[in-house]
């Protein structure tokens, strides 16, 4: 059986709090299982309270994938314990350094380092295998397999597609719809919109199979029309793409970081009004929730 | 919920409303937004150290991207570099889509080498903290009244630069108000030891020895429920008690404001 949880649901920052309770305050973690594979969906600080989970139950066995490196999807990692112990295995994924192309265990030492953090990425005394990811690349993980597709977002990010047993699960990380970034007249509008309606369809074709999908929505409408190239998506682009790439459930997440669970709320009815009998079985994400796939 | 999930960032207003704010962590975030609010365009930043739960609210810190706020960051460089560049860490790529150099607040650097300085009607002294790449401790000062700020500090070991215990009672003597370092119980200690962090227990004895009148708990440990930080301050009270010593203790909690 495939199965899922959030530890984190939130967007740039850990948002802790009596107005953020029921939704949930810490940065992007999912836990997803594979019968008893563990699975691990980025490092924000949701992968502390999962690491004190993990670490009753140790020596433990998971690949983490990162989604890409943005402070709230890694700000966690250094505060994960089962790194720290010895007889643990752990596989770590994510993208390299647009810049230099450095792999991704180069991006972490930047994190593991004096004078920002006492204990350096040498001194983790897990077994750790750390892999860099490359767009349409497709991961045997021996029980399951991985594949990436490069999402829009201002890092390298990964969206990674899951299988196991005939169960599909897809996680976006950070993404805003492709988008063209020239103005209609001016030079390179037309061939720009080639690749962005190519890259459109390239994700709709890689969704076709999926069961779940996971997906950045930390905007309203609204909100989109200021925040155009941040690289975060809204609640009615992503049920749009669910209805493309006909996709039956869809969790929605990486809330805005001021975004109270009153507001949620609110957001929920709006989506019920406006989306109910769409075809598409909506969940607004929250931590502690166990979900079948 | 009753003490508070950000990390460590503390607002401090002098008379003449001043205001200097200690570490960026998390905390800092809410802060920004209530500054904007206030219309508050001026202040001091103070730095502990640079571990990152004491910088990483940075970059969400509103007033940084106001052309009208002016921060004057003030200290000492520290070891690996001045505090501007290392907060230049936290939004670098690939970790954060802005850089550092589009900040449109002013922000100036002001080199203080020496044990004293002043922000305003503040004076201000300094000491080195004892803890893994070192830090900085402060005692405020204005009208004969003192706050003395210690976290991230541990009281039992001494780190390469940093002070012995009868150093930071020297520092905090007869203080006001003193905040200190209590991440662990004294049982969780000796598992921690070297990590950079005081139980509650020597926090209370630097407050006693110090004979300083107040004492808040600081820095409390992630994993540590409202309930056990509740257990820390009756732990710390019966003590007073038992010593018949006069203290008054408690332990921050977020948006709790305490006049000195």
């Amino acid at each position: 059986m495939m199965r899922f949880r959030f530890w984190g649901t939130r967007g740039s920052m850990p948002a802790p709090g009596p107005e953020t309770l029921r939704y949930g305050g810490n940065t992007t973690c999912l836990e997803v299982r594979c019968d008893d594979r563990l699975i691990i969906h980025d490092g924000g600080s949701g992968i502390r309270p999962l690491g004190l989970e993990l670490a009753r139950s140790m020596p433990i066995d998971c690949d983490i994938f990162i989604s890409h490196t943005h402070w709230d999807h890694i700000h966690g990692l250094p505060f994960f314990v089962p790194l720290f112990v010895p007889g643990n295995s752990i596989r770590i994924y994510g993208p390299p350094n647009p810049v230099d192309l450095a792999g991704v265990e180069e991006v972490l030492d930047k994190q593991l380092a004096y004078p920002h953090f006492p204990v350096r990425r040498d001194e983790l005394a897990a077994n750790i295998e750390y892999a860099t990811l490359k767009d349409h690349q497709v991961i045997d993980l021996g029980f399951a397999t991985a594949s990436t597709l490069l999402m829009n977002h201002p890092a390298m990010n990964f969206g990674i597609k899951l299988k196991y047993k005939g169960k599909v699960f897809f996680f976006t990380g950070d993404h805003e719809p492709f988008g063209n970034i020239y103005e209609p007249g001016d030079a390179g509008y037309e061939e720009y919109d080639n690749i962005v309606c190519e890259r459109r369809q390239g994700l709709v074709d890689f969704l076709a199979d999926v069961d779940v999908l996971v997906a950045d929505s930390q905007y309203t409408d609204q909100e989109y029309e200021t925040k155009k190239g941040w690289g975060h998506s809204t609640f009615r682009q992503n049920l749009e793409l669910a209805m493309e790439a006909g996709v039956k459930r869809l969790y929605l997440t990486h809330h805005e970081t001021t975004r109270t669970d009153v507001e949620l709320d609110a957001i929920w009815d709006g989506l019920q009004a406006e989306w109910g009998g769409c075809g598409v079985e909506i969940h607004l994400a929250r931590e502690g929730v166990w979900f079948d796939i | 919920m009753k003490y508070g999930g950000d990390t460590s960032c503390i607002e401090v207003r002098s008379r003449n409303n001043d205001l200097i704010i200690l570490d960026a962590g998390t905390g800092i975030r809410r802060l920004g937004n209530r500054l904007i609010e206030e219309g508050r365009f001026r202040f001091s930043l103070l730095f502990t150290h640079a571990h990152w739960d004491h910088v990483m609210g940075f970059p969400f810190f509103r007033p940084i991207y106001d052309q009208r706020t002016h921060i004057t960051i003030t200290g000492c460089p520290l070891d690996q570099g001045n505090m501007q560049k290392l907060l230049s860490h936290t939004m670098s790529a690939p970790h954060f889509p802005v850089p550092y150099d589009v900040i449109k607040a002013r922000i100036e650097y002001e080199q203080f080498c020496e044990d004293e300085f002043s922000i305003g009607s503040v004076q201000i002294t300094t000491i080195p903290l004892s803890h893994p790449n070192k830090g900085v401790g402060y005692r405020l000062i204005e009208d004969g009244k003192s706050f003395v700020f210690l976290t991230d500090n541990e009281l039992s070991y001494r780190h390469p630069g940093g002070g012995r215990f009868e150093d930071y009672v020297a520092f905090s003597r007869e203080a006001d108000f003193l905040i200190h370092d209590a991440e662990y119980m004294p049982d969780e200690y000796p598992g921690r030891a070297t990590w950079g962090h005081s139980h509650y227990m020597e926090a209370l004895e630097l407050a006693l020895a110090a004979d300083v009148k107040c004492l808040g708990l600081f820095h409390h440990n992630q994993d540590r429920a409202d309930h056990d930080v509740d257990r820390m301050v009756e732990a710390c009270r019966e003590e007073i008690v038992r010593r018949g010593a006069v203290l008054e203790c408690f332990a921050m909690a977020q948006d709790r404001v305490v006049r000195i």
